[in-house]
C-alpha cells in the first residue's frame, strides 16, 4: 500500500486486500486510515451492510464482481482484491 | 461464508427448514427417501394433510432440499444421505445427543435462526462466554483482550501492522457485537464501547457458549485418537444415574467426597444404605457439617471423615468439583459444578473412568494410596497426609 493521502477530499483511495484479508476488514481499515482514527471509533459497518454477507459475496465460483455502498461519508467500492473509498463531498461537487 | 471459525453443526441448524428435517428424521427408525422428506415438510409448511400438498408446493421443497439443505446437513455430518437410493437418515453425530441442541431441534415455534446465526462464529461464542462470566459491562477493548487470550491460535490477517487485540476489537465493533446484539444476546453501546451480557431465556447454560458441543469430528493431530478411557456425562440427572450405578457396582469399598449439600439426594443415601447392607465399606468425606449430620443420621453404617483442605472450593468463580466417587479403587467419577447462572441453576458434568489400568483411576489411587485404609482411624497424622 502506498503512502496515505490524509486529505479527506482526495478523489479516491484504493486499498489492496492482503491474500487472506476479508473485504469487510478492508473497508474499515481504509476508512480508518482516511479518517485518521482507530477502526472501532468509526460507525459500525454492520449499520450499513452485513459484513459477513459482504465477505460471502466474494467467495466461491459465483463470486460477485463488485459491491458499492455509502459508509461513513465515503462511497465504497469493493472488488475481490481491493477496496476503493471516495469521499462523498467530491461527488457532491 | 464458512471459514475455519464457523461451526458446521450450528451453521446447519441455523436454518429452520434444516431443523425441521432433523426433527422429522429423528422420529424415524428407518431411512426415508428425500422425496418423502419433501412431502412431509411441504405439508407441514402449508399446514395441510400429506395428500393435499400441491405439485408446486412440493417442487419448491424438493429443489431446496436437494440443492441446499440436505447437502449442508450431510456436510455437517448430521445426516447420512445415500446418493444412489436417495435414502436419508439421522447420523450418529454426538451433537445430536447434546441436550441443548436437542432442545433447539425439538422446540417448535421459537425462532432460533438469529440466535444460532450469532453463535455460529467461534469468536462470538468466545465473546459470549467471556461476557457471561462478568456481572457488569465490559469495555470493547477489555473484551477483545480476553477473547484473544481464549482463542486457540488467534487468526490475524497477515498485514505488517496487525495487532491481534486491535484487530479483534475492530472486528467485534464492526461485525460480531452487532450480530450478538441483534440476536438479543448482548447489549452493546457502540459509542461508549460498553458491552454486557443479556443471555437468552432458552439457553440457560452459559457454558454452552464455550462449545463442549462437538464440532464435526476431525482429527486434531493425525496421530491422535479419541479416548475410550474417559467418558463425559452432561447434566445432573445423568450424573446421579451414574453415581447410583457406581454405588451398585462396588463390592468392597466405596469412597465419596461431597462439597455441596444439594448433591446428597435421598436416592443417593438409599444407595449408600444398600451398599452398607451388602457389606461394602463406605467412606463419605465432606467439610460440610450439614452433610455429615445427614449421613450420620440416615446411614449410620457409613464412616465419616473430614478432609483437611477445602481444595474443592479453590475457585468459586469458576467450575468446582462437586463430588468424587471411587468404587473398589477401580471405577471413578469426578463431577464438576458450573457457577450459578442467572436462574440460580448450576449445571453438573462429570468425567468417569473404569478399570485398574485407567489413567484417571490410577492417578487417584496413587494420590490416595494406602491412606484409604486408615480413614476410619481418624488419626490426625493420617488425615494430614491425605492430599484431599
Amino acid at each position: 500500500m502506498s503512502d496515505t493521502d490524509r486529505s479527506p477530499s482526495a478523489a479516491a483511495h484504493e486499498y489492496q486486500l492482503a491474500p487472506d484479508e476479508s473485504p469487510s476488514r478492508g473497508v474499515w481499515s481504509v476508512v480508518a486510515v482516511l479518517e485518521d482514527c482507530p477502526p472501532p471509533e468509526l460507525p459500525s459497518l454492520a449499520e450499513t451492510i452485513d459484513p459477513e454477507a459482504l465477505d460471502a459475496a466474494f467467495i466461491g465460483t459465483t463470486a460477485t464482481d463488485h459491491v458499492s455502498f455509502e459508509y461513513a461519508g465515503y462511497t465504497i467500492t469493493v472488488t475481490s482484491d481491493a477496496v476503493r473509498a471516495r469521499a462523498l463531498e467530491c461527488d457532491a461537487g | 461464508m464458512r471459514g475455519e471459525q464457523t461451526n458446521d453443526v450450528l451453521y446447519a441448524l441455523r436454518d429452520g427448514r434444516r431443523r425441521a428435517v432433523l426433527q422429522l428424521l429423528r422420529n424415524r427408525t428407518e431411512p426415508i427417501s428425500d422425496e418423502e422428506v419433501a412431502v412431509h415438510l411441504a405439508a407441514a409448511d402449508a399446514e395441510k394433510r400429506l395428500l393435499d400438498v400441491t405439485e408446486d408446493e412440493l417442487a419448491e421443497w424438493r429443489v431446496s432440499l436437494r440443492q441446499t439443505h440436505l447437502p449442508v446437513l450431510e456436510e455437517a455430518g448430521l445426516i447420512d444421505w445415500d446418493a444412489e437410493t436417495n435414502a436419508v437418515a439421522v447420523s450418529t453425530h454426538p451433537a445430536l445427543q447434546n441436550p441443548t441442541l436437542e432442545r433447539i431441534v425439538e422446540t417448535d415455534g421459537v425462532d432460533w435462526d438469529e440466535v444460532l446465526g450469532a453463535l455460529v462464529h467461534r469468536r462470538r461464542r468466545i465473546a459470549l462466554s467471556v461476557l457471561a462470566d462478568y456481572d457488569t459491562a465490559l469495555s470493547r477493548v477489555a473484551l477483545a483482550r480476553a477473547v484473544v487470550e481464549r482463542e486457540p491460535g488467534t487468526e490475524t490477517v497477515e498485514t505488517a501492522d496487525a495487532d491481534p487485540v486491535e484487530d479483534c476489537c475492530a472486528a467485534l465493533h464492526h461485525v460480531h457485537l452487532p450480530k450478538l446484539a441483534a440476536a438479543g444476546l448482548v447489549s452493546y453501546d457502540a459509542r461508549s464501547g460498553a458491552v454486557s451480557y443479556c443471555g437468552h431465556p432458552l439457553i440457560e447454560d452459559t457454558e454452552w457458549f464455550d462449545l463442549h458441543l462437538p464440532e464435526t469430528p476431525r482429527a486434531v493431530l493425525s496421530v491422535a485418537e479419541p479416548s475410550q478411557d474417559i467418558w463425559r456425562l452432561d447434566g445432573r440427572a445423568n450424573v446421579i444415574e451414574h453415581c447410583r450405578a457406581l454405588c451398585e457396582y462396588a463390592d468392597d469399598e466405596l469412597f465419596l467426597l461431597y462439597t455441596d449439600e444439594d448433591l446428597i439426594e435421598a436416592a443417593c443415601l438409599r444407595c449408600l444404605q444398600d451398599a452398607v447392607d451388602r457389606g461394602v465399606d463406605v467412606y463419605v468425606g465432606t467439610q460440610t457439617q450439614a452433610i455429615r449430620d445427614r449421613v450420620r443420621e440416615q446411614v449410620p453404617g457409613v464412616t465419616l471423615w473430614e478432609p483437611q483442605r477445602d481444595w474443592m472450593n479453590i475457585s468459586p468463580e469458576r467450575e468446582k468439583v462437586g463430588r468424587l466417587l471411587f468404587a473398589d479403587r477401580e471405577a471413578i467419577m469426578l463431577g464438576t459444578l458450573s457457577k450459578h447462572n442467572d436462574h440460580g441453576i448450576q449445571n453438573e458434568t462429570a468425567i468417569t473412568g473404569a478399570g485398574e489400568d485407567n489413567a484417571l483411576v490410577m492417578l487417584v489411587r496413587e494420590l490416595l494410596g494406602s491412606r484409604l485404609d486408615h480413614l476410619d482411624e481418624q488419626s490426625a497424622d493420617f488425615l494430614e497426609e491425605i492430599p484431599f
